[in-house]
């Protein structure tokens, strides 16, 4: 609740500035005048600052905030005592990319502040890498999720930090499916073991939820950036631009990018491993009567598997393609 | 969204050296079989590296707010 007022406060204080400043808040007016005021100073309380910076430093406050960056985020794994479908909606596909879009709607301020870039790009990339670390030793089966999210968001971030606003759109759309599919598929499995989320306490599951199983496969391979899946298209370009860059950020966060898709990979099949591979470490009462979940949730993973697997290959050329105009 | 023509890198990265462009790729299977392996053969060393003291405070050091 503190972490999102803080955002919150950062994204009014932006807005404010902007205003104080353009005397408007509309797009249109503050884009258009913007390259006419790329040297204008800010003062408050005799200091000086770059008005842009300033106003772009407020505004990826108020991403960070929502978008669970590096500082601000362990709100996010918190919020996952909530029922799953919403982690599922909120937290994985809607809610926290909002501060990515942010970013990304806001490019014609950032793109005058080469300064506000960089901190952009080392703060996404710095929490690519740390989520997927903390990520690696969570054994709450939603936590792992959470901070995968977490971590995803940190590409995302640090692709718009780089000025390839769309790219990280894009992943931001894969993402939304994936995440969405994982999410649903641990709310299948916590449904199916008594309302158990330590990994710890399940295993075994192969056999006894076959169709959650196949599922959780799909969404953990796209997650990991499996050759031709949905993760695979928009991660893969990301550490393309990371390192075309040719900047020490941009060699920064291609490194910790591709140690943070190492990472990924290892929590992940440790997820699966856990969860349906090992032995049955569980109360047999509970795993005996584990079963796949209704139809209705059935039919619901179904419909994400497919632009799961199919939605990065279909899209690529629509929102990165050369020449388009997304 | 609007991206200053000096910030314009895509072309660029279609021309890095192609070891950079797979190395995800590569380091992506690699953890997910090193992960399956672990866990599949090597989970005696691994509890053995989580009750070390090192692994405890590492443990403690990414479990703690």
């Amino acid at each position: 609740m503190v972490l999102n007022r803080i955002g919150d406060f950062g994204l009014v204080i932006g807005i404010l500035i902007i205003f104080v400043e353009y005397r408007a808040v509309d797009y249109a007016t503050v884009f258009a005048v913007t390259p006419i005021l790329t040297n204008k100073v800010f003062s408050f309380l005799s200091f000086n600052f770059d008005l842009i910076s300033i106003i772009c430093f407020f505004l990826f406050i108020g991403a960070v905030g929502k978008s669970a960056q590096l500082g601000l985020h362990t709100w996010l794994p918190d919020a996952m005592e909530g029922p799953t479908p919403v982690s599922a909606l909120i937290h994985a596909a809607t809610m926290v990319t909002a501060g990515v879009f942010l970013i990304a709607r806001t490019s014609p301020l950032f793109e005058y502040t080469s300064s506000m870039l960089s901190l952009v790009t080392v703060v996404g990339a710095c929490t690519a890498f740390f989520a997927a670390t903390v990520g690696l030793l969570q054994n709450d089966l939603k936590r792992v999720i959470a901070y995968s999210t977490c971590s995803q968001l940190g590409y995302m971030v640090f692709a718009c930090g780089l000025s390839n606003y769309s790219v990280g759109v894009f992943h931001l759309v894969n993402h939304a499916f994936f995440k969405a599919l994982l999410f649903l598929g641990a709310g299948s499995i916590i449904h199916a073991v008594a309302d158990e989320q330590d990994m710890r306490k399940m295993g075994g599951l192969k056999k006894l939820v076959p169709f959650t199983y196949s599922m959780m496969v799909i969404g953990s391979l796209a997650l990991i950036g499996f050759p031709f899946l949905t993760g695979f298209y928009s991660k893969d370009v990301i550490l393309e631009v990371a390192y075309g860059k040719y900047t020490l950020e941009g060699h920064f966060s291609y490194i910790l990018g591709t140690v943070g898709a190492f990472l990924t990979a290892f929590y992940s099949t440790r997820l699966v491993y856990l969860t349906f591979l090992c032995r049955p470490n569980g109360y047999k009462s509970v795993i005996c009567k584990a079963y796949d979940s209704s139809y209705q949730i059935c039919i619901s993973l179904l419909l994400l598997v497919i632009p799961s697997v199919l939605i990065g290959f279909y899209a690529k050329d629509m929102i990165i393609g050369f020449g388009s105009d997304f | 969204m609007f991206t200053a023509t000096e910030n314009m890198n895509r072309v660029d990265s279609e021309f890095i050296f192609h070891i950079y462009k797979i190395l995800p790729v590569i380091l992506s299977l690699l953890g997910a079989t090193l992960s399956f392996l672990l866990y599949s053969f090597g989970s005696g060393l691994l509890v053995q590296l989580k009750l070390s003291v090192l692994g405890k405070k590492i443990y403690h050091f990414f479990n703690k707010k």
